[in-house]
């Protein structure tokens, strides 16, 4: 790059300084037809001279010529033109591309192909639309942006997953993710690097390792025929990654600045001091017959001894606002014979949670090299870097959004009496002051809460995730039209997560007098694909193949150690010598090491043949077969093959009159491919492991094996129509599709008292089917003299229908949700909430067969009221058969988005607005925070029942019940929300070339900056697919909501 | 020269194409075994056998959670609401997950042991003929305890009907090549024909299975024994009220004459290897780690601390009974048991102990009046506590004071609920547990919604 400074330099000094030749001098700029941009290196010579020059980055040239010369220009890619200088001294030039396929190609599996001549489902979004939102990893930045992709939000965690659906969910127990591929080559189907606590502790997306400004483009393949090459992983979607790459005759430098605020969008509304006292008491006055008469519970206290009465507000101690800085460097170009993209990322970033931050470094380097004509080769490298400090949330009891809801207002945060500062008791929990936590010998608080905030400040969640991705390949051209490549690829992703529990810190810290774990996980993966491609016009006909193998092996090992007792708070790792291992009060040692190794191999062969007849009809075949190790040895081989047809109507000649349409085009493809995601390196197998017991070793059956196992069978259908119509104003893209799923590799549970290990065994058998519309249209909505305007809606609908499992009759549950035949997967079963007696201020349900029961909470007694309205006593309450199914699932059954943007001269202004639909949400932090524990609750309390003839949905309050709050349709609510997603504006700076500028762009966004729902917790989508759970898809338990961010930004391009 | 390189190249990537990897890439399993990797090879077949205890450990079960069930749904611990509706009986329905995750862990241990058995005898001769024999033994013996704890954790107890022709559990004794077969949807046996097998295994199991030691090791309490086997059916045959040969059994285990009476009764509970326990399942710092399930997590103040003890569970014993002084701690505003204060605890199956008081219970329940000997025997294991004697005036105080003396001495290890329901007793008022009437369906667990679906000839428990 300095050398192209130096000869800019160079050039602008011969501008001033030349002119004193006899010779003349002539001067201009060489620019692309295009799209207007500068071309440097063209090589410029005068016809029957020796004098010769090249333009600088600029595109700038300058020769010394002698009277009515002609100037030669040339450079690679382009048709070279010859151009008279006549008496000009300024001669600017225009080339034009002479590569045919320049016609708009696209990135589909194992190669290009020409735009015009696709027959499958393919939507493509630009890497520039993902990089202007704040979001840690690409995925989530592709919520909105396509019919028929689904992106559910992650909450305000750092680096927490993202859950990506592409037409519906395609798998019940394995994954439903699509499969992403990077430049060619598909990469570790990692969902959470972490492996502590079962994946439920801090989680890492790794995806979030690659940086989002690298993206040149994302295209995802959605139908049979455009993901059938990628076989038997195709059946949830393929999402194609394209990192950008040099352009020939161009040098850019660009930099982007993003630096971002956060605050959580909403939170709890949970009771203040005075109130919860008041509940709090109130609960064991209405029990107190059950706690010897006891009426008062909650007191004042001074635990941090400032002389006023304890208050805190847990939340806010908690929740901060995040601040992040995002700065990253590119630097490309291109000579004749070679290319380079590199780029450097730095992020640094505080989360919304305290003590929840996140550094990353990632670095890029793509070149592409073509020594000789028939040659080329080339290289993309990436290597990025993680440190995640992280915080336990949700679904872990030690939690800080557990805790930081059922911590008392009226408990201090600080106690000077303890070493650490911080209010904690001697068993490392909350203290409870004058509270009386102990009656009878009944815990009334239901066990200890932790201490939110130093729970999280003085113990260690982090993870430290390396990837190395990269990939050589060597292209050679033997003859017109074929080309034959080979390409290796790596994905090294490694994971360092250390766990630190401090000692005075109730949980594994006290337990093990301070405890440390680490996990080292190396996961690496190749792929070595060869491959050739013919593409070839002969007159009318055009014809296109490819043919070509692909092998991938993949190998992980984890080792695990620990320590504990350690020596000093000081010591937060495993240092030799600063910890005993001693099992506190013995002399016995514990184990602190592990550890797992397995490898999986996938083999493949593929091949498409495509025709296209006088551009009006298109036709194409396609196959692969896939033989994968984790499958048995009776089915490992499975093929998937794929047909499409495809007609541009308007290329017809009865329709070549027809003003207002300007393109129309049907498309069809019908094919079957296959789902194999998720599922374990040797689940084929019968296997024994370790089964040691104490100090014997043993070995123990550790899994039942299926011979017969294969891959999931998706067969897809699609039929589309693309037109566009109002010279091209107006572009439409409309399909139908319809997958028929089979053979879904469920965990089909024999009868417990088979006693299998796990107690399953993973077999093909169950069937659904996802059917749907997808429209889009993107329209230039209106343009005038510095005014545009283009809009860009799209709209999905999703009808699932689950069509068998395992066992007639049987459903697989998950909680409150249900996977049942003939209903939508999702779907709620549930006991059917009554209501409250407004008499008693007892709770009330439904039957199954259409009576009630109710529960007298005074007396812990059920009775019966049939539906002629007799009341008798029962011994029993409702249970699980009296759960009947809803019309209701936590499924979507719509989505999509509505983008605007705007551009006024220099101004540009966007928003986008993010839509879901028809599905529920089983609200089980409302749940929670009605609790009849001594934790604090949620504002909805104090609607409790007080007095005969009250009508309200909150039971009378009783000490430690749990009845009331039992799982049923009390606590489902609909999710239907409408987002604001993003709002943007910026404001380009132009003509600022004389400082070397091209563009200078400054802008600001506002990233979730409302959301129009009736769900009444925090987020309607935080929760949607969470861990990408297929059955309980719509649970909300007490997760961290998702922030609003504002951005403010800035783009610079040097060239 | 230039289209020769071209060719070379050509040619090259051609046949690469053309060359599988196939071998390369697909890899035998590091971590795991064949089954007939395991049953050809005689050092494996013996680890085979550990692993029958490895699956007994399981922390669902009887690694220590369906001691706590027992004893949380008893009187003494109050009602620890760590474990949601499980203590409280009232909204405890089939889809609890807890109670499902037990059950199945129940027959996993079983299928462990029927499938070693399987697997032993179609290999028959990899190992000795004798210790072919001990292992089958071994493989009865934890086939047998699992049905104990099974058959009165979701039964209602033997005495509940006259021939206890009432629903049991169902009885699996062969392990499955077919497990989505129909065969394995077996109905519920009856008590009795549960109780018949579980004495049948045992019966078998003791002429095959080691002596016990007087000089105890870590085999001889935590894998199974003669001892173990005696102590077992002693047990078994009380909980039927045969007393006759509760007493043979219980005669059996003390003629062994390698078990006695620690001097403190904290040292079983503290070095786990001693000559007062009979069979215990084995824990270390090795083999479970960090779990939530271990008996010390759960009762220790100092751990997780979820289960508390009741005041009046204390109040049973005087200031100087070493149980109280040894086994009671005062923490948090609460009482807790010393029993289990590490992570790494053992789960005592079977104390000497509790063979003496079989041995009292059935004595003085076949003499018409006070059995003297059952009074000595009950002294013996107060005295041991340095608590008070005994002197019944009648054979009703005597029985009284025998179960008074088993709440105290056996407390929290496992047969707290058991206790009321074998006798025919009303499980009195507790906490905030009201007084549930012996015979009421919700004293005894639900069976899984899930496997009632799965299996239709299983028939639910009575109130569910």
């Amino acid at each position: 790059m300095k050398h192209k400074l130096l000869s800019l330099i160079f050039v602008l000094t011969c501008l001033i300084g030349a002119a004193s030749a006899q010779e003349r001098q002539v001067s201009g700029k060489v620019t692309s037809v295009a799209d207007g941009t500068p071309l440097s290196g063209v090589s410029v010579l005068v016809v029957g001279a020796s004098s010769a020059t090249q333009t600088d980055a600029s595109g700038n040239y300058s020769i010394s010529v002698n009277g009515n010369a002609t100037l030669n220009f040339s450079f690679v890619g382009y048709a070279s033109k010859r151009v008279s200088v006549g008496n000009n001294t300024t001669l600017n030039v225009q080339l034009e591309s002479d590569e045919t396929s320049l016609e708009e190609v696209v990135v589909t599996g194992y190669g290009v192909r020409l735009i015009k001549d696709l027959t499958g489902s393919q939507s493509r979004v630009s890497g520039d639309k993902l990089a202007k939102e704040p979001s840690l990893s690409f995925d989530q930045a592709l919520s909105g942006k396509m019919a028929g992709v689904q992106v559910g939000s992650s909450g305000g965690t750092l680096g927490d997953g993202v859950s990506v659906r592409i037409r519906g969910i395609n798998s019940i127990s394995s994954s439903s993710l699509p499969l992403y591929i990077i430049d060619g080559v598909p990469m570790n189907t990692v969902e959470n690097t972490n492996v502590f606590n079962s994946g439920n502790g801090t989680r890492f997306n790794p995806l979030a390792m690659i940086n989002s400004n690298d993206i040149e483009s994302i295209e995802v393949l959605k139908d049979a025929s455009a993901a059938v090459l990628y076989g038997s992983r195709a059946a949830n979607g393929v999402i194609l990654i394209n990192t950008k790459r040099g352009k020939k005759g161009t040098t850019n430098i660009a930099f982007d600045s993003k630096t971002t605020f956060s605050r959580p969008a909403k939170m709890l509304d949970m009771l203040g001091a005075e109130d919860f006292m008041a509940i709090s008491n109130e609960k064991i006055s209405n029990a107190s017959k059950y706690f010897g008469g006891v009426t008062e519970i909650a007191r004042e206290s001074d635990v941090d001894g400032d002389g006023i009465d304890d208050r805190t507000n847990w939340l806010d101690e908690v929740y901060r606002n995040g601040i992040g800085y995002d700065n990253s460097v590119s630097i490309s170009g291109g000579q004749e014979k070679a290319n380079y993209f590199g780029s450097v990322r730095y992020l640094d970033q505080k989360g919304i949670l305290e003590n929840n931050s996140l550094k990353t470094g990632q670095v890029r380097l793509n070149t592409d090299i073509n020594p000789v004509k028939w040659l080329k080769t080339g290289m993309s490298l990436s290597y990025s870097k993680t440190q995640n400090n992280g915080v336990l949330t949700d679904r872990y009891v030690n939690g800080v959004t557990v805790s930081a809801l059922q911590a008392f207002p009226t408990m201090a945060f600080s106690n000077p009496a303890n070493s650490t500062g911080y209010n904690l008791g001697s068993n490392g929990y909350l203290t409870y002051g004058n509270n009386t936590r102990v009656v009878n010998g009944t815990n009334l608080v239901g066990g200890n809460i932790a201490h939110p905030y130093a729970a999280s400040a003085l113990q260690l969640n982090q993870n430290t995730p390396e990837q190395l991705l990269g990939n050589v390949y060597a292209e050679i051209n033997p003859i017109q039209g074929l080309k034959i490549s080979s390409k290796y690829g790596i994905d090294y992703l490694n994971n360092y997560e250390h766990q630190y529990a401090h000692p005075l810190i109730g949980g594994l810290g006290m337990s093990y007098n301070g405890m440390v774990q680490d996990n080292i996980r190396y996961r690496n993966q190749w792929v070595w694909q060869n491959y050739a491609n013919y593409d070839r016009s002969f007159g009318v006909h055009r014809i296109s193949a490819t043919l070509g193998m692909e092998s991938q092996f993949t190998k992980e090992r984890q080792v695990y150690a620990g320590g504990n007792d350690f020596s000093d708070t000081f010591f937060t790792d495993l240092i030799d010598g600063t910890y005993t291992g001693a099992v506190p009060g013995t002399s016995e040692v514990m184990l602190w090491s592990g550890g797992t190794l397995f490898s999986t191999g996938l083999q493949s062969y593929f091949g498409r043949v495509g025709y296209v007849f006088n551009d009006k009809y298109l036709a194409e075949v396609a196959f692969r077969s896939d033989a994968f190790s984790g499958f048995g040895l009776n089915s490992r081989w499975g093929s998937f093959p794929s047909v499409s047809l495809g007609w541009v109507a308007s290329n017809e000649d009865f329709l070549k009159d027809v003003e207002w349409l300007d393109y129309l085009k049907v498309r069809g493809s019908y094919g079957k491919v296959g789902n194999s995601r998720g599922v374990s390196a040797y689940a084929a197998r019968t296997l024994y492991g370790g089964g040691a017991y104490t100090t014997l070793n043993g070995f123990s059956a550790t899994q039942m094996g299926n011979a017969d196992l294969q891959w999931e069978t998706s067969k897809k259908l699609d039929v589309g129509v693309d037109f566009n119509i109002l010279n091209n104003r107006l572009n439409f893209v409309v399909d139908y599709y319809n997958n028929d799923i089979s053979g879904l590799i469920l965990n089909a549970t024999p009868p417990s008292t088979v006693g299998v290990p796990g107690g399953s065994i993973e077999t093909n058998i169950g069937s659904m089917k996802n059917s749907g519309i997808e429209f889009t249209v993107n329209a230039n909505t209106m343009t005038r003299e510095d005014f545009t305007w283009t809009t860009s809606l799209n709209f999905t609908t999703v009808n699932n229908e689950v069509t068998s499992l395992v066992t007639e009759g049987a459903d697989m549950v998950d909680g409150a949700s249900v996977a049942s035949v003939g209903r939508r997967l999702g779907t709620y079963k549930l006991i059917k909430w009554k209501g409250v007696d407004s008499q008693t201020g007892d709770p009330m349900w439904y039957t199954a067969d259409g009576g009630y029961k109710t529960y007298n909470q005074a007396d812990k007694s059920w009775t019966y009221t049939d539906a002629d309205d007799v009341t008798s006593a029962v011994q029993s309450g409702v249970g699980g058969s009296d759960a009947q199914y809803l019309d209701e699932s936590g499924l979507p059954k719509y989505y999509g988005a509505l983008d605007n943007n705007f551009t006024y001269k220099n101004i540009d202004f966007g928003f986008s607005l993010v839509y879901t639909g028809g599905f529920s949400i089983y609200n089980s932090t409302r749940a929670s925070l009605l609790s009849n524990y001594f934790v604090n609750n949620g504002s909805e309390i104090l609607d409790r029942w007080t007095a005969p003839g009250q009508q309200t949905d909150v039971p009378k309050l009783y000490m430690t019940e749990t009845a009331a709050n039992q799982t049923s349709t009390r606590f489902l609510e609909k999710g239907d929300f409408l987002r604001m997603r993003t709002i943007s504006l910026g404001y380009t700076f132009k003509d600022l070339s004389r400082w070397g500028i091209s563009n200078l762009r400054l802008y600001g966004q506002v990233y979730n900056a409302f959301v129009i729902t009736g769900y009444s917790g925090q987020d309607p989508e935080v929760s949607l697919n969470r861990n990408n759970t297929n059955i309980a898809i719509g649970v909300d338990n007490r997760s961290v909501p998702q922030p609003r961010t504002y951005t403010l930004g800035l783009n610079i391009s040097l060239q | 020269m230039k289209n020769i390189k071209k060719y070379f190249a050509c040619i090259l990537v051609a046949s690469a194409t053309f060359v599988s990897c196939e071998n390369q890439i697909f890899e035998e399993p590091y971590s795991s075994l064949s089954p007939s990797d395991i049953f050809s090879d005689p050092s494996r077949v013996e680890k085979a056998a550990v692993g029958m205890y490895d699956a007994l450990q399981n922390p669902e079960y009887l690694g220590g959670r369906a001691l706590i069930y027992a004893d949380i749904r008893g009187i003494d611990c109050g009602n620890p609401t760590y474990f949601g509706d499980i203590p409280s009986f009232t909204s405890l329905n089939s889809s609890n997950g807890t109670v499902g995750l037990a059950w199945t862990a129940a027959y996993r241990t079983i299928n462990e042991s029927n499938l070693f058995v399987k697997n032993i005898t179609a290999n028959s001769g990899v190992v000795s003929a004798e210790k072919e024999k001990q292992f089958i033994a071994e493989a009865k013996f934890i086939r047998s305890l699992s049905y104990f704890y099974l058959v009165n954790l979701w039964a209602q107890p033997y005495g509940f009907t006259a021939g206890a022709t009432h629903l049991g559990v169902p009885l699996v004794l062969t392990s499955s090549d077919a497990p989505f077969s129909p065969e394995n949807q077996i109905p519920r046996n009856t008590v009795k024909e549960v109780y018949d097998q579980m004495i049948k295994d045992l019966e078998e199991a003791v002429v095959d299975l080691p002596a016990s030691s007087a000089t105890p090791t870590l085999s001889s309490v935590a894998r199974a024994t003669k001892g173990a086997a005696y102590g077992l059916l002693a047990r078994i045959n009380l909980y039927k009220k045969d007393y006759a040969k509760a007493l043979e059994y219980a005669n059996k285990v003390e003629a062994l004459k390698v078990f006695q009476l620690n001097a403190s009764p904290a040292e079983g509970f503290d070095t786990y290897i001693t000559p007062e326990n009979i069979f215990s399942v084995a824990h270390n710092g090795g083999d479970n780690p960090n779990t939530n399930h271990a008996l010390g997590q759960h009762y220790a103040p100092t751990q997780r601390a979820d289960i508390q003890i009741d005041p009046k569970y204390v109040a049973l014993m005087s200031v100087t009974d070493l149980r109280r002084t040894e086994l009671v701690k005062e923490a948090n505003g609460a009482f807790w048991t010393a029993k289990y204060t590490r992570v790494s605890d053992w789960a005592p199956i079977m104390r000497y102990s509790e063979i003496l008081l079989i041995k009292a219970e059935a004595l003085a329940n076949i003499a018409s009046g006070v059995d003297a000997n059952a009074v000595a025997l009950v002294n013996q294991v107060r005295s041991r506590s340095k608590a008070s004697t005994i002197a019944p005036a009648t054979k009703a105080e005597l029985v009284a004071a025998i179960l008074n003396e088993r709440r105290i001495e056996l407390a929290f290890e496992g047969q707290g609920l058991f206790e009321f329901l074998r006798t025919g007793r009303n499980l009195p008022a507790h906490s905030v547990v009201p007084e549930y009437k012996f015979g009421n369906g919700l004293l005894v667990f639900p069976l899984p919604l899930n496997d009632v679906q799965r299996n239709p000839k299983l028939v639910q428990n009575e109130g569910y």
